[in-house]
Formats: structure tokens, C-alpha cells, sequence
């Protein structure tokens, strides 16, 4: 029950997060609300590795190279998701973000991408994928 | 339309930065992973905010204006980071997503409530539907591991 209670706690900060991003829109253009939505944990991360866990910031031999790609990934998501609440809300986004998440997650497990588990879909999954997309077109809609 | 199209290739886009974020922390540790994604978003907005003119949003002036309130986002995107990373690895991924999407929808429902006055029956259903299929497929690729 403990852990649930913090899953559900989890799931309103990011309800938090999506939103006040935001509300930044209303301030700041879209990249000036990627820079401080990333910058500030940058500062909070430094703190935290170099104060008190006392590691090393620079040590990045032998790490693939596509994993410096994360960094204009993450510009783009919360540069499309700032401009999508500020136009249809964060409940409408959230909801058609998660029909994307459903197709992406499908087909990273069906091709097994990224070193995930291969998982083949299935055809009985379709009616979830349907019933996603009728709730997010009501929210769309609604 | 457009507006749809964007908020659904954000949800595209999400799986894969999961993906490659976890990596990130399995090649350099998780703290070092996320620096290196949060370090590289900010130089990369950086220069996009000079390259398109913006720098003047940048001073003391301007960011006084905004309301603290707002800066909160990348905080709760960090607390809630650290709250999945603890409740994931003793509920399972199934109810972990459950209970998370529950939260975030309940959430933007309210807020959006409160900053566009937006809220009907049709929305409310629609959530519940969300939830429902997601569980639902959830279940099924439980039972079929």
C-alpha cells in the first residue's frame, strides 16, 4: 500500500510538471522554457554528485555514442509538450501522449530496439490500443 | 490538427528517450546519465534561445517577473523521477504504470480546471477509459511472459 501511495504521489508531480511547464509558455519561448526546465537539475545533480556522494562528473570512456543524443530528445519533448498544453491542456496532451507511448513501447518490444527483451505483439492487444484511443479522443473532445 | 499530431509524436519520442536514458544509467551510472542528459538539453536551449533572438528572456528582469510558482516543474520531474525508481522495484511494472498514469491524469485534469476552466463528463470518462485500456494491456502481456 506504502509503495502504491508513492507510485500515485509519482504520477501527480509529473501531472505537476507537465502542467507548470506549461504555464512557462506564458513567460518564456518555447527553448527559454527548455533551458530552465533542464538547467535546474543540473545545478541540483552537481550538488548532489559532488558534495555529498563525492563522485566524478567526467568519465565517459568506451559509452555509446548515440547516447549523447538524449540531450536534443529531451529539448524536443518538452519544447512539443510546453506547446501542446498551452494549446489543448495538459489532460489532452498526457492522454494523446500516451497512444504514442502505446505504439512506440509495441514496437520497441516487437523488434526487441535499445537491448530490450523481444516480445512479439499479439493481436489480442488491439481492443487496448482502441479503447485508449476512444478515451483520449474524449478527452480531446470532451 | 497539428497541435494532436505533435502530442502524439511526443508520446513516440518518450519511449525512445526512456530507452535511451536507461542506458545512459546503465553505462555511466544514474546520476551521471541524467546529468549528461539535463547538461546537454540546457547548451543546446542555450544556443537556441540566442539563435533565435530570445536572449533578452534570459535577464534578471524577466525571470524575476515569473511567478515561482512555475519553476516547480523540473522539481516535481526530479522528485517524481526518484519516487518511480523507488516504487517500481516493489509493485512491478504493471501497477507502477497503473497507479502512475492515474496520478498524472487526475492531476492535469485538476490543474487544467484551475488555469483553463476546462472540465466535463466526456473528459472524465475518457481518463478512465485511458486507464482501462493500458491496464488491460498490461494484463495481457503479464499473463503472456
Amino acid at each position: 500500500m506504502f509503495y502504491a501511495v508513492i507510485l500515485i504521489i509519482a504520477g501527480i508531480l509529473q501531472g505537476f510538471m507537465v502542467s507548470f511547464n506549461g504555464q512557462l509558455g506564458n513567460y518564456y519561448s518555447l527553448f527559454g522554457i527548455c533551458f530552465f526546465v533542464h538547467v535546474i537539475p543540473v545545478v541540483i545533480l552537481l550538488i548532489h554528485m559532488k558534495l555529498i556522494k563525492k563522485e566524478k562528473i567526467f568519465l565517459y570512456n568506451g559509452v555509446p555514442k548515440y547516447i549523447f543524443t538524449v540531450g536534443f530528445m529531451g529539448v524536443a519533448m518538452i519544447a512539443s509538450s510546453s506547446y501542446c498544453t498551452l494549446k489543448i491542456g495538459a489532460t489532452a496532451l498526457s492522454s494523446l501522449s500516451t497512444v504514442g507511448q502505446m505504439i512506440s513501447s509495441a514496437m520497441v518490444d516487437h523488434y526487441g530496439w535499445f537491448g530490450a527483451k523481444q516480445r512479439k505483439f499479439q493481436l489480442k492487444e488491439i481492443p487496448c490500443y482502441l479503447l485508449v484511443l476512444i478515451g483520449a479522443l474524449l478527452v480531446v473532445n470532451g | 490538427m497539428f497541435v494532436y499530431f505533435v502530442s502524439i509524436a511526443n508520446g513516440l519520442l518518450n519511449t525512445v528517450n526512456k530507452m535511451v536514458n536507461v542506458r545512459a544509467g546503465q553505462c555511466l551510472g544514474k546520476a551521471r546519465g541524467s546529468l549528461v542528459n539535463y547538461a546537454e538539453a540546457s547548451i543546446i536551449s542555450l544556443c537556441l534561445i540566442f539563435v533565435l533572438g530570445n536572449g533578452g528572456e534570459l535577464s534578471w528582469e524577466h525571470i524575476s517577473q515569473v511567478p515561482l510558482v512555475f519553476y516547480l516543474g523540473s522539481f516535481c520531474g526530479l522528485a517524481a523521477m526518484v519516487l518511480i525508481m523507488l516504487g517500481t522495484t516493489q509493485t512491478g511494472a504493471m501497477l507502477s504504470t497503473i497507479l502512475m498514469l492515474a496520478g498524472q491524469l487526475g492531476t492535469a485534469t485538476a490543474l487544467d480546471y484551475v488555469f483553463f476552466g476546462t472540465c466535463s463528463w466526456q473528459k472524465i470518462l475518457g481518463i478512465f477509459l485511458v486507464i482501462a485500456g493500458i491496464a488491460w494491456r498490461e494484463k495481457i502481456q503479464h499473463e503472456s511472459v
